[in-house]
């Protein structure tokens, strides 16, 4: 396997498209939730917490971006190969694609949940599961240029929300919010952990990289996505802050849409009924981008056609919705998801990077050392 | 190859739309008793009395309202057995008022809210309410003269009021917010019958989820002036008439008394209600409130020319608002209930590890106000 | 002159025609199959004979009366020979040929064969006579501002028109033949050193790359070279008015024009260019930008209202505020079908009234719109079968539908509504929401001509959108519009305009 991938010139997309790209992929239907899970951490600092969370995942994103740039135009799968040979690298590869699928699950699987809980509480999951999936292949088949324009219409289509979101701040009650930094920094970076499941999503960067037009302005883009994500999180965070009471946010599991519910138009109420239908428009650059990662590795590790693999995981995918029946269950799998996204999105870039650092340096030594002598 | 997986897409098509066909539980409008309104009575011991205005469609009557009064335990259950009664279907997504008796908010609330925060179709914004006597006789009266159903009446009646600033607003989200959060108490408004009609007497002040007093309706200015902090209505102040001697005017005829006080009628263009602690140990809280005002009304032809007239209005006025501010906190104070948010402010400014409620409780029976009240009367009307 | 006819070879299936003329003759009537209005003219002095052949409905008689006839009847010096011939024969098209291939095309074409006997070849003279319609007003795109002038069937007048209203040396015209049977002759239209040489190169490779014996005219052919032939989103667009040919051309498209064919077609045409009229830039900026946002907010009305109607009262009374609730209430309590089928039915009396006034006759069609709009839907309302809300609804989609400037996305967009409606049917504002997803997923992967179709929204391209969704004044539009990658970039230069003079200068 060629470690560096060489995208015909027709399928490259500009590098500001990144910032679509990475936002697009890290909103999703943990954006929904966050504010209850970093406040039962750390309670009316959440919102602080959310901003350091945010600093921490730009220092591993500055990781990772130098580590491609190592590479002339690689992805992770080729970078697995580079770094621990074939062997241990495809199957790197092998745990990481498997990682992509299971959030690709969990995103429609909690969407669906959520549909199901604040619309049609009889809804059979599966229906909705497949339609889902369906969308999802539709996008995959037409490659990285129509990935990247659902993630960019995505961003841009549902930007009014954001106007939504200033509504209730007519009920807000400030006093919440004092006395800032009154809790314990283990508390900051506990809530600052809890947030993965909203944060995670730039990790993706590592399979676009070859796709990007100007390289080298990537990272200026990544940084703006993830700036712009960790200032959304941390607004909407406060917001729920002052908008609820402690003890009901801490009841309420998902904030967000709560908060839509006092929003009112004069010839429509009850705005949630909207944003839950519309959060589909942003779920779906999620669930196209990982799986496409993902499929990705099909033609990358295992050298089948890439469509194969798309099938393969859509129907690993729902075959697995039948065995989600109750919400606990469902909260297990997104917890599991979501603990080992943390090692895979933030740990292990890490780790990654500073060993393919280590090892140019030490080649370049080498060379040098040849050269010399 | 291309034109094989066309046909593939179609397959998926097919497939999806023959998966949809089991389609989801339709709510079609037309079929729907709509609950607008909610009315819960103690019955005795463990029962609980549930009555509700259903608003239904027929093609031959305009407004088609119906009252079904049954018993339970739970509110649920009052909805099943309730559904029992009526030849469609009962759904409350359009539920707008709910009103509880006086004698169950005095057993507390929280368990009939916690079931309207629990179902995904009911609103934010449904106005909770306390009636005077029972929610029955509230829920029952002569329909026959309203234009709108019950709930929707009583949900303007309500909206009309907080909007021209008479009451605060009673909103689930808001009864919640403050029957939540650690310094702060609900007050809801008391509905009571008059005449044909229904009409807000007050407001009940709310010691968690209990009901521990009530506030009449004149009071309610310096509520509001107090609790929601940037606008409040019209209020009307009585003076003693012999300390405002120097500035009524003497037309040159003698003015027949009607009155043996002075009235005066103010209208809040703006205000502002700051609360500050300034003294943590000795629990001190200082009140100050802001105001631009108008002169609507006075009961004597007074003379405001001159700038030291109005200002001596406002100082007068002002001294008798800071009086009824504090009379107003300590009545607080000696029901123990909040609803300013005084709690709020106190946990604000403490470092410490926020208090629970029942801490706030035993130290605000040593809080201690100061009040100052700044008034500035910007205009007065369209003659002097 | 004829100096390639000596030394050529004549290739397989081509062979000169036999120079006696009785025998050609022979020849002629064996290759053009039944032709009835074949017809000769033969003349005779000193025994050297001459024939006319003609196909007698395609030609200017007099012409041939005045043009052929009287100048070698009455010129009795010179002889008959081909150089004598070509001396005295006042026509400005005549070419010479003697393949019999080449002059059976000819004759069907319209054109005169003029042989004398014995000669190594004759004269093919220009008299044709097509029948015409005269240029009119444009009919399927009716304007109430601008040029009135539309496309006619004759390519040669709309070429003249093009020519006319772009007179720059580089405005390039070059021929194609489409269907192999058929032959229709085309052209390709572009002005060098604007148009993107890729766009012409895909345009040109398409159209002759066409292996079809016989193309309907210029619509057929949009749909046959199109990339997604299974949208419902035409891709390349079709016009009957010239002068919107010109301003696509001057902003570096490519045009296709076919004879016999009213419309000219042209790419690259995304999806916003269909929702472009010429009268946005005969309007006065700001009225043609109103206009603009007008047609765009009335096609996303029309897509989505009646599916809006449909979920919300299926699905979410709850959305409906205390107000609306009763009237919609109140319309809906006396029709006895759920709300998918009582708007399928209303949509489907709406196409039907459309399409049974766009078959009839005009003054007829009036009284079928009166018949239709006022007295169905009255009594539609009267008996019970549809809330009176829909109506109101079906009417302003089908009003919004009808402003998009162009017929093929107008009907595009009714379509849609279909199954948008019957998803919402199955599943509220969920299954408009999925809908919605598959088209903008839909729309993302169609392109024309090998470029994007959403552009400039997706590749997003500011700078265009002044000139697709919006609509700038001109002082901003210095440039001419990026999607199509024109060769040459400025229509003015934009520094000279920006030049401001100071107060009294």
């Amino acid at each position: 396997m060629n470690v560096n991938l060489h995208p015909k010139e027709g399928i490259l997309f500009s590098a500001y498209l990144l910032f679509f790209v990475i936002h697009g992929v890290q909103t999703g239907v943990g954006i929904v939730g966050l504010p209850r899970i970093v406040f039962l951490e750390a309670k009316h600092d959440a919102w602080i917490s959310v901003l350091v969370a945010g600093v921490l995942t730009s220092i591993v994103l500055w990781f990772i971006i130098t580590m491609l740039k190592q590479y002339d135009s690689a992805d992770l799968y080729g970078i697995h190969v580079d770094v621990f040979g074939k062997w241990v690298g495809n199957s790197l590869s092998i745990i990481y694609m498997l990682y992509m699928v299971g959030s690709f699950f969990i995103i429609f699987m909690n969407y669906i949940e959520i549909v199901q809980v604040w619309i049609f509480p009889n809804l059979a999951t599966w229906q909705l599961a497949l339609v889902l999936i369906f969308l999802t292949v539709y996008a995959v088949f037409g490659g990285i240029r129509i990935i990247v324009g659902v993630a960019f219409l995505s961003v841009v289509g549902t930007m009014w929300i954001l106007v939504v979101a200033f509504v209730p701040l007519r009920y807000a009650d400030f006093s919440h919010l004092f006395p800032i930094m009154n809790i314990g920094f283990g508390e900051l970076l506990k809530g600052a952990k809890s947030t993965t499941l909203s944060m995670m999503g730039f990790e993706l960067i590592m399979f676009v990289y070859p796709y990007v037009r100007e390289k080298k302005k990537s990272m200026k883009y990544v940084q703006i996505a993830n700036m712009y994500t960790t200032f959304l999180s941390a607004f909407v965070t406060l917001i729920s802050i002052v908008f609820f009471a402690g003890d009901s946010l801490k009841a309420t599991i998902w904030p967000v849409l709560s908060m839509f519910k006092i929003v009112r138009l004069p010839n429509l109420e009850r705005f949630e009924f909207i944003a839950v239908s519309f959060w589909m428009l942003i779920i779906l650059p999620n669930m196209c981008l990982y799986l496409w990662a993902a499929s990705k590795g099909f033609s990358r590790v295992l050298k089948r056609k890439q469509k194969t693999g798309v099938w393969v995981f859509a129907i690993l995918a729902f075959g697995a919705t039948f065995f989600i029946q109750a919400r606990y269950q469902m909260n297990m799998v997104t917890d599991l998801v979501a603990k080992s996204g943390f090692y895979a999105v933030i740990c292990y870039p890490v780790f990654l990077s500073i060993i393919v650092l280590v090892k140019k340096w030490w080649t370049k030594r080498r060379n040098s050392h040849a050269k010399a002598s | 190859m291309q034109r094989r997986h066309k046909w593939k897409l179609i397959m998926v098509n097919i497939a999806c739309v023959l998966t949809l066909c089991s389609c989801v539980e339709t709510k079609q409008l037309e079929k729907l008793g709509l609950i607008t309104a909610q009315g819960y009575d103690l019955e005795k011991e463990n029962e609980i009395k549930g009555t509700v205005v259903v608003h239904k469609f027929d093609p031959l009557a305009e407004n088609l309202t119906k009252v079904i009064t049954v018993k339970s335990h739970t509110s649920k259950a009052l909805r099943q057995e309730q559904n029992l009664e009526i030849d469609q279907k009962l759904v409350t997504g359009q539920l707008r008022c709910v009103i509880y008796s006086k004698e169950l908010a005095k057993r507390g609330l929280s368990q009939l809210v916690d079931a309207l925060n629990r179902d995904p179709t009911i609103g934010n914004m449904v106005y909770l309410t306390v009636a005077d006597d029972d929610a029955l006789s509230i829920v029952n009266i002569d329909q026959s003269k309203l234009k709108v159903n019950l709930g929707t009446y009583l949900y303007n009646l309500i909206k009309q009021n907080v909007e021209s600033e008479q009451l605060t607003s009673p909103t689930l989200h808001e009864f919640n917010h403050n029957l939540q959060d650690h310094g702060k108490d609900p007050v809801l408004p008391i509905l009571k019958l008059k005449g044909e009609g229904v009409t807000i007497s007050g407001i009940a002040l709310f010691k968690g989820d209990r009901i521990v007093g009530e506030l009449p309706s004149n009071k309610l200015f310096y509520a509001k002036v107090l609790y929601d902090k940037y606008k409040s209505g019209t209020h009307e102040l009585g003076f003693n008439r012999s300390h405002f001697k120097q500035i009524i005017k003497n037309q040159g005829r003698e003015n027949k008394e009607v009155y043996d006080r002075l009235f005066i009628s103010i209208d809040n263009i703006r205000s502002h209600a700051k609360i500050k602690l300034i003294d943590k140990e000795k629990l001190l809280f200082r009140v100050e409130v802001t105001l631009d005002s108008r002169l609507l009304e006075a009961t004597e032809p007074l003379d405001l020319t001159s700038t030291k007239n109005i200002k001596f209005i406002e100082k007068k006025i002002n001294k008798e608002m800071e009086s009824q501010i504090k009379q107003l906190l300590e009545f607080f104070k000696k029901k123990q209930v909040d609803p300013i948010g005084i709690g709020n402010e106190y946990m604000a400014n403490s470092r410490e590890k926020p208090l629970s409620k029942k801490e706030w409780r035993e130290l605000y029976k040593d809080a201690k106000f100061e009040v100052r009240v700044d008034n500035t009367i910007v205009k007065t009307g369209v003659i002097d | 002159m004829f100096k390639w006819m000596s030394g050529k070879k004549t290739p397989e299936g081509e062979k000169a025609h036999s120079l006696q003329i009785d025998e050609l003759k022979e020849q002629l009537k064996k290759e053009l199959v039944a032709c009835s209005d074949l017809m000769f003219r033969t003349l005779k002095r000193n025994d050297k004979k001459i024939v006319i052949c003609f196909v007698s409905s395609l030609i200017d008689k007099t012409g041939v009366d005045d043009y052929i006839l009287k100048p070698i009847q009455e010129n009795t010096q010179s002889g008959w020979s081909v150089e004598e011939l070509a001396q005295i024969l006042p026509i400005t098209d005549l070419t010479g040929a003697n393949q019999l291939n080449e002059i059976v095309m000819a004759l069907i074409d319209g054109k005169t064969y003029i042989y004398s006997e014995g000669e190594p070849f004759g004269f093919l003279a220009n008299l044709s006579n097509t029948v015409e319609r005269s240029l009119s007003h444009a009919e399927t795109e009716s304007l109430v501002f601008g040029p009135k002038i539309a496309f006619t069937e004759s390519l040669l007048g709309n070429v003249n028109i093009i020519r006319n209203n772009i007179k720059d040396p580089n405005l390039c015209m070059e021929d194609l033949a489409i269907g192999t049977r058929s032959k229709t002759s085309a052209k390709l239209v572009y002005i060098k050193g604007i148009a993107d040489e890729a766009n012409i190169n895909t345009f040109r490779q398409r159209v002759s790359q066409l292996e079809i014996d016989h193309v309907q005219g210029t619509t057929v052919l949009g749909q046959l070279i199109e990339g997604n032939s299974w949208s419902v989103f035409p891709q390349l667009m079709t016009t009957e008015l010239p002068d919107r040919i010109t301003l696509a051309l001057m902003s570096g498209r490519v045009a296709v024009l076919m004879d016999r064919s009213p419309d000219a077609l042209y790419g690259p045409t995304p999806f916003f260019t269909f929702f472009e009229s010429t009268e946005d830039v005969y309007m006065r900026w700001n009225m043609g930008f109103f206009l603009r946002i007008l047609r765009l907010v009335a096609t996303f009305l029309s897509v989505l209202l009646t599916p809006a109607y449909v979920a919300v009262l299926t699905y979410h009374y709850e959305v409906i505020p205390s107000p609306l609730l009763v009237s919609l209430g109140q319309s809906r309590s006396n029709v006895p079908f759920p709300p998918v089928f009582e708007a399928f039915l209303l949509e489907f009396v709406i196409e039907l009234l459309r399409e049974a006034g766009a078959r009839l006759p005009t003054k007829v069609g009036q009284t079928m719109g009166i018949v239709g709009g006022i007295v169905i839907g009255q009594a539609a309302v009267e008996a019970g079968f549809t809330s009176n809300i829909l109506i109101i609804i079906i009417a302003l989609s089908a009003l919004g539908s009808f402003t998009t400037p162009s017929y093929l996305m107008g009907t595009a967009i009714r379509i849609i509504r279909f199954p948008i409606i019957l998803m919402a049917g199955f599943w509220g504002g969920i299954g408009i929401m999925v809908a919605f997803c598959f088209f903008i997923i839909h729309l993302l992967k169609l392109d024309t001509l090998g470029r994007p179709y959403l552009a400039p929204i997706y590749p997003l391209n500011l700078k265009d959108l002044g000139y697709s969704i919006f609509r700038f004044p001109s002082q901003f539009l210095s440039y001419r519009p990026v999607t199509n990658q024109p060769e040459d970039k400025e229509r003015y230069s934009a520094k000279k305009a920006k030049e401001k003079k100071d107060v009294d200068e």
